[in-house]
């Protein structure tokens, strides 16, 4: 897990309930060095379920919450990496589901998300937070 | 003639330090404005990508030794309903010629081949030697929904006053 700061976003996985969260603000220094992370760690995990696809494993559900105040353009574009991570793993026979949240009243967010989902072709299931 | 209210007015060197100040100035006028947070998310995008795009040119110049070159002026007004955000920064010729040609090309885009060149440019684009993703002005752009103003004025041979101007009506 990384913990969120004043710049960057929440990010945890969950082994057992295999749930993605990113939660917060992204607008880091070094937006590579933040995100290479994070896509290190999911390309580790494609790898993993890539096994259990081959081995016939079962196709279990892949969940992604994305619950973010705020992000810049260049953390558009490594959401966006993270998120052909994700279709790789659809296109594996996965099933996806991604919650896109947003502040009641932040269109702006709701659009920035709806951008998102239609340039990567993955629905998103948009949910207001409280 | 409707008054105008400045908001913001910066003058000196940009800091990702610096930037992180202006935005949570950002925050404590729109609160004291009663802003929406929509109006408030759009300025939001605006300002980080034009500081965000002025730091990282500054950066990539290392003239952080240059107290001159490393400077900005920047400004958040408001007049009615209408936020004025500028910003001025020294740029050298070949900076000049960069923002000159993405800013002529987007200023002629639809929303529709906006839209399209976000989507051509996160798919495809590789990161700029200065940390970007290349979209900024399209962000900008596309969040305003209005085209980008802007304007060079020589400061020597090798130096402009570059100047971007944008208009967001609420």
């Amino acid at each position: 897990m990384i913990e969120a700061t004043e710049f960057t976003p929440m990010v945890s996985f969950d082994p057992e309930t295999r749930i993605i969260e990113f939660d917060g603000v992204s607008r880091p220094e070094n937006v590579s060095a933040f995100y290479n992370r994070v896509i290190d760690w999911m390309t580790g995990y494609e790898s993993e379920l890539y096994k259990n696809k081959v081995l016939g494993g079962k196709k279990f559900e892949v969940n992604v919450i994305f619950k973010f105040s705020y992000f810049n353009s260049a953390s558009a574009k490594m959401i966006y990496i993270l998120l052909e991570s994700l279709l790789r793993l659809k296109n594996m026979g996965y099933t996806l589901n991604i919650d896109w949240y947003y502040e009641e009243g932040d269109d702006q967010m709701h659009d920035d998300g709806e951008e998102l989902s239609e340039a990567i072709d993955i629905p998103f299931n948009f949910m207001v937070r409280n | 003639m409707p008054e105008q209210k400045m908001l913001i007015e910066y003058k000196g060197s940009l800091t990702f330090s610096i930037i992180s100040q202006l935005l949570n100035k950002l925050k404590e006028q729109m609160d004291l404005l009663g802003e929406k947070i929509f109006t408030y998310k759009r300025i939001l995008i605006i300002m980080v990508e034009i500081l965000e795009n002025i730091h990282k040119y500054i950066e990539s110049q290392q003239v952080n030794d240059n107290a001159t070159a490393s400077e900005i002026n920047f400004k958040l007004a408001k007049t009615d309903n209408i936020y004025q955000i500028s910003a001025t920064n020294l740029v050298n010729v070949e900076a000049r010629n960069i923002i000159q040609c993405k800013l002529d090309l987007i200023n002629k885009l639809s929303p529709d081949e906006l839209k399209k060149l976000y989507r051509t440019i996160i798919a495809n684009g590789q990161f700029t030697k200065e940390g970007g993703a290349g979209l900024g002005f399209i962000e900008i752009a596309k969040t305003s929904q209005s085209k980008i103003h802007y304007s060079f004025e020589n400061a020597d041979d090798v130096f402009s006053y570059y100047t971007i101007n944008l208009e967001l009506t609420t």
